[in-house]
C-alpha cells in the first residue's frame, strides 16, 4: 500500500507522455515550451517503461502517448503500449497523423492501443496545411483512414482560434464524414507559442457568438452519434477554466526529457523547479515533490480567491496562465472578472474586437530547431 | 429485449483498479467509476450472452454467495432483468455498450 504523507493528496488518475518535442508541423500556437528538449536528451524505452509501471502503481490508469509527433520519437512506441496495456491502463495516441500508415496502425493495435486522436488544423486542406505549416492535410485523411481499417476508436481534434473558427461549420462536417467517435475542439491556450501569437489568434466576440451557435446546431442535429466537446473560451467567460481538475489532482505530464510536472505547460513557470524521474521516483515526486505540493490546497492562494465561493470549483484558476500574464505563479488567474490584474485580458480582448487594422507582424510558427534547450 | 446481446463498446475497457479499490470503465478522456452491480453486469457484456443469459448468470451468482439462503432471499426473475435492461439503456445512451440483435433466438 502506498503510504500517503499527505492524506488529502489523491493518486492521479492519467499520465500525458510526451516522448519528443520533434514534429513536422508548426503550429502557431502549439503548447510545446519555446524551448524544446533536443532528440539526444529523450528518454530511452527502457526508461518509458519504468516511468509506466510507476505509473500504474501509483493509480494511472489512462496513459496519453504524445509530443510532438510521438511517431517520430524513434524508439519503441510498440513496447510502450504493450507494457502500458499489460499493466492495464488504457492507451490513447495523439498524433498529428503523419507517419500513420495501415500497417503502422494494425500494429500499435495489436500492442494494445485502445484510442487515436488525430490532430486537424481546419476542416480543409488549404487552410488547413497553411495553419501547420506542412503540406499535410492529405496525410492526416490517409491517418484517418488507417485508423477505421483497423477498428480503432477515433477522436479527432482541433485547436480553435481567429483563423479558423469561421469555418467551423466544414470542420464539424470534415469529423462526420472521417466518422469521428468524438470531435474535440481545443480554444487556443495562450501560453508559449500561442502567447507570442496572440494577437493574430484571439477571435472576436462575434465569431464566438457565431461558432457557439453552429456548435449548439450540430450537437442538436448529431446527438450521441458522434461526441462534440466545446466550451466557451476563458477570455470571454467571466470565471477561469479549472486547470484540469486542479494542480496535481488527477494528471501528471512527464517531458521527453523526463521532466515529471503537473500540466504540460508548468514548465514555463520560473522559479520552480520540477523533478526529474532520472533522479526521483514518481510516487515521489506526485506526494513529496515542492513543485507538485506548490499549489495545492488553499494556502497558497491570494485573498482574492481565498475569500472567494468559487475556489473550490475553479480552485483560482490556471497557474500557467497566471505566471504568463502577471509574472506572479500565484495571482488569480487574469481570466477572472474579480482579478486584480483582469485589465491585461480585457485589453486583449478589447483589441481583438477593435475594428482598426491589426499591425501585420506575421505569425510566429513553432520552430523546433531555433529552439532547442 | 430479453433476447438481444450487449456488447462493451470497442472503445471502451473495464480494469479494477488495485490502488483506489473501485471497479472503473476506461474511456477515452473519461473515466467512470463503476459500483459493483454495474461492474458485474457490465463484465458479462461480451457480445455473446442475451440480456436474458446475463440476468440467469448474475442470480446464480447471487444465489452462490447467499449459499444458505434460499431463493426466497433473491430477486424477482422478471425485476431483475428489468432492472438490468434498464442499465443497459442507459450504458447505450451514452455510448458505451452497444446492442447486437441475436437473430438465432428468434
Ligand atoms: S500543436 Fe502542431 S506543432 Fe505542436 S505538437 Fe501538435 S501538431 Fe506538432
Ligand atoms: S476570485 Fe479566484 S476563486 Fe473566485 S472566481 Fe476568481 S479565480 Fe475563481
Amino acid at each position: 500500500m502506498i503510504e500517503h504523507k499527505n492524506n488529502r493528496v489523491q493518486p492521479p488518475y492519467s499520465l500525458l507522455a510526451e516522448l519528443t518535442h520533434r514534429c513536422p508541423l508548426h503550429c502557431p500556437y502549439c503548447s510545446n515550451p519555446l524551448e524544446m528538449t533536443l532528440k539526444d536528451h529523450e528518454l530511452k524505452t527502457e526508461e518509458w517503461c519504468r516511468v509506466l509501471t510507476q505509473a500504474a502503481d501509483l493509480g494511472v490508469v489512462e496513459v496519453h502517448f504524445s509530443g510532438g509527433e510521438p511517431l517520430l520519437w524513434g524508439e519503441d512506441l510498440e513496447a510502450l503500449i504493450h507494457h502500458a496495456t499489460r499493466l492495464e491502463m488504457y492507451t490513447n495516441l495523439i498524433t498529428s497523423g503523419i507517419g500513420l500508415t495501415t500497417e503502422k496502425a494494425l500494429r500499435l493495435k495489436d500492442a494494445g492501443l485502445a484510442n487515436v486522436q488525430v490532430s486537424f488544423q481546419a476542416g480543409d486542406a488549404k487552410l488547413s496545411d497553411q495553419i501547420g505549416g506542412f503540406k499535410a492535410f492529405d496525410q492526416k485523411r490517409k491517418a484517418v483512414q488507417a485508423v477505421k481499417e483497423v477498428g480503432m476508436h477515433l477522436s479527432l481534434n482541433v485547436v480553435l482560434h481567429r483563423l479558423n473558427i469561421d469555418s467551423l461549420d466544414e470542420i464539424i462536417t470534415l469529423a462526420e464524414e472521417l466518422e469521428a467517435g468524438r470531435l474535440e475542439l481545443a480554444n487556443t491556450q495562450y501560453y508559449n507559442w500561442a502567447l507570442l501569437n496572440r494577437e493574430k489568434l484571439l477571435p472576436s466576440r462575434e465569431q464566438i457568438e457565431q461558432a457557439s451557435k453552429i456548435y449548439e446546431e450540430a450537437i442538436s442535429r448529431i446527438g450521441n452519434k458522434m461526441e462534440i466537446i466545446w466550451v466557451i473560451p476563458d477570455y470571454y467567460a467571466s470565471t477561469p477554466k479549472p486547470c484540469m481538475g486542479g494542480w496535481g489532482a488527477v494528471a501528471l505530464t512527464v517531458a521527453p526529457n523526463g521532466d515529471v510536472l503537473p500540466c504540460p505547460t508548468a514548465g514555463m513557470i520560473e522559479g520552480i523547479s520540477f523533478e526529474n524521474i532520472q533522479k526521483s521516483s514518481l510516487n515521489q515526486i506526485w506526494y513529496e515533490s515542492t513543485s507538485f505540493n506548490a499549489f495545492r490546497g488553499e494556502v497558497w492562494m491570494p485573498e482574492t480567491c481565498r475569500s472567494c465561493d468559487l475556489r473550490h470549483e475553479d480552485g483560482g484558476g490556471c497557474r500557467c496562465q497566471a505566471f504568463a500574464l502577471t509574472g506572479d505563479a500565484t495571482a488569480t488567474d487574469p481570466a477572472c472578472h474579480m482579478a486584480p490584474e483582469h485589465s491585461i485580458i480585457e485589453k486583449a480582448v478589447q483589441n481583438a474586437n477593435s475594428s482598426s487594422e491589426k499591425p501585420s507582424s506575421p505569425v510566429i510558427y513553432r520552430n523546433y530547431l531555433q529552439h532547442l534547450k | 429485449m430479453s433476447s438481444t446481446i450487449p456488447k462493451l463498446a470497442p472503445k471502451g475497457r473495464l480494469k479494477y483498479d488495485k490502488v483506489r479499490g473501485n471497479h472503473l470503465l476506461l474511456l477515452p478522456e473519461k473515466v467512470v467509476v463503476l459500483n459493483d452491480s454495474a461492474a458485474s453486469i457490465l463484465t458479462l457484456c461480451d457480445g455473446k450472452d442475451s440480456v436474458h443469459t446475463i440476468t440467469e448468470k448474475l442470480r446464480s451468482s447471487l444465489q452462490l454467495k447467499s449459499s444458505q439462503a434460499t431463493t426466497n432471499g433473491l430477486p424477482d426473475f422478471q425485476k431483475m432483468e428489468e432492472d438490468i435492461t434498464n442499465f443497459l439503456k442507459e450504458m447505450v445512451d451514452q455510448g458505451w455498450v452497444v446492442m447486437q440483435y441475436d437473430r438465432a433466438q428468434e
